[in-house]
């Protein structure tokens, strides 16, 4: 057996919104001196599990809302769980939100520069692969230009160029691939699947359940903050589908 | 997770990020770095030289070199307020050291500083002021400046995720900080039952310091300690508020 790489175990992840706070010191001091209670607790991941073995390729579907981006984003290390154990034994190369890990005012060239070494990887060496990663993306035409002007499509075709293109030991996909036309879409599922057979993991969030079945050994359906199923993909899809028409 | 030499990149590539950012909407970026506290030097000369009449020798070099220093602090201090909330899309996807965010402010600021001790050295060359060795301890106090310049941008950029209206508040407490700190008048003009409060303020020993490298004065190396004492102290409450609450920025942003 292989070693397993993620192991998240009873994570239960609450957000505390004080609505005093968020409106702002004065507020705040205001709603103290009332003796209000203007806190609310709202559960996003409730006593959640699962691992994955190095190599393995996991999908993670569920409705928006029910928590899946919540649980990448413990697994990323951004956010902390409020109980429970979240345990990553690689580098995470993230692919959380469109844009994300960009700053719009910096061109293309050196968003990578700047993403690759916010993700642990040394500046020499993201300026050694830089033109590896805009030959993959094929945006030479606009790499010197703001990412501010880039169309989502071309947002996704960076980032997931960034991530793959620098030895990513486990790579998490949000979604983001939806928004890159047919030809890109192929090429990143070939991609990962090369990546699968060279032993990086793989987290995949997708809509797109004919992505998953390609790519994915098992699935997690996380409904209503909980994983609801879990483990052979046809199974898990199936009763997925059932419950949502 | 990270180690030193990946803190240093992210660092590096912070300020640079910075600096593109800076003079990408304007070339005259680093001019208005100087330009401001110049000005400023006009016309606290004119109130209080001209107008009311301290007895200082050398006031606009004292004015000046004063007011660079504090340029330095306060813009640190207001644009890393928000240096969460303007690299939101930064600390929402990757899981690097937060600290990096706001201490790349202070560095990016200090480049400025650096970069305008010409203007200084030229205005000491006019006023006739000896070039001493007391020179050499430049880069100490520019290292303990630093410190509590980061300790207190660290403190703010946090609590300005937690809430939003700290902005106006900072912007008073500057004021009030402006001018409890001996910038525009000199130390020993404070009356005597003033003193021991004035003490507490951490900027006033960084300020004698400071000048008296410029006016050619005496240095007082206890001054040196007292700054470095201060700094450590403000840095250790700095680690403390970010221990206490880093973990919440992310979701909070």
């Amino acid at each position: 057996m292989k070693q397993v790489v993620v192991e998240v175990t009873n994570v239960v992840k609450q957000y505390q919104i004080n609505q005093l706070a968020a409106a702002g010191i004065k507020n705040y001091v205001v709603g103290l001196l009332q003796g209000k209670n203007h806190t609310k607790t709202f559960n996003a991941l409730d006593n959640v599990s699962f691992s994955a073995r190095q190599g393995e390729a996991v999908g993670i579907i569920g409705k928006n809302g029910s928590g899946k981006s919540t649980l990448l984003s413990l697994i990323a290390g951004v956010e902390k769980p409020t109980s429970g154990l979240v345990e990553v034994k690689a580098r995470v190369s993230p692919l959380l939100e469109l844009g994300g890990g960009f700053h719009p005012e910096l061109t293309g060239r050196e968003n990578i520069v700047l993403n690759g070494v916010l993700m642990g990887i040394p500046k020499s060496k993201v300026n050694d692969r830089i033109n590896e990663i805009i030959e993959y993306s094929e945006l030479e035409e606009f790499i010197d230009e703001p990412i501010r002007i880039y169309s989502s499509g071309m947002l996704a075709r960076l980032g997931f160029s960034i991530a793959t293109q620098l030895d990513p030991e486990l790579l998490i996909v949000d979604e983001v691939l939806a928004v890159g036309d047919q030809v890109f879409q192929k090429k990143c599922m070939s991609t990962m699947l090369n990546f699968k057979k060279n032993g990086v993991t793989i987290l995949l969030v997708s809509h797109n359940v004919a992505d998953i079945e390609k790519l994915c050994d098992r699935v997690i359906w996380i409904d209503n903050h909980k994983v609801r199923m879990a483990g052979d993909i046809k199974q898990v899809i199936r009763a997925y589908k059932n419950i949502d028409q | 997770m990270y180690n030193l030499r990946q803190n240093i990149d992210i660092l590096l590539v912070l300020v640079q990020k910075e600096l593109k950012v800076k003079y990408k909407n304007s070339l005259i970026g680093f001019l208005w770095s100087i330009l401001n506290p110049v000005v400023l030097s006009i016309i606290f000369y004119f109130a209080f030289k001209i107008i009311i009449r301290v007895q200082t020798n050398n006031y606009p070099l004292f004015l000046t070199a004063g007011l660079f220093l504090w340029q330095w602090f306060q813009v640190s201090l207001l644009n890393s307020l928000n240096s969460f909330i303007h690299n939101r899309s930064l600390v929402k996807k990757l899981a690097f050291n937060r600290y990096l965010l706001p201490m790349s402010i202070v560095v990016t600021e200090m480049i400025h500083l650096i970069a305008s001790l010409p203007a200084l050295f030229i205005m000491m060359v006019i006023f006739k002021v000896q070039f001493t060795a007391n020179m050499l301890f430049l880069p100490i106090i520019i290292v303990e400046s630093f410190i509590l310049v980061f300790a207190i941008s660290l403190m703010f950029s946090i609590t300005n995720v937690l809430f939003r209206d700290l902005e106006r508040i900072i912007l008073l407490l500057l004021q009030v900080v402006f001018y409890a700190t001996p910038i525009v008048y000199t130390a020993n003009m404070i009356p005597e039952e003033y003193k021991i409060i004035m003490a507490l303020n951490p900027f006033l020993p960084i300020f004698e310091f400071w000048r008296s490298l410029f006016l050619g004065l005496d240095v007082s190396l206890s001054i040196l300690l007292h700054c470095l004492g201060s700094a450590v102290i403000f840095l250790l409450l700095a680690i403390m508020h970010y221990k206490k609450y880093i973990h919440l920025i992310a979701e909070r942003l």
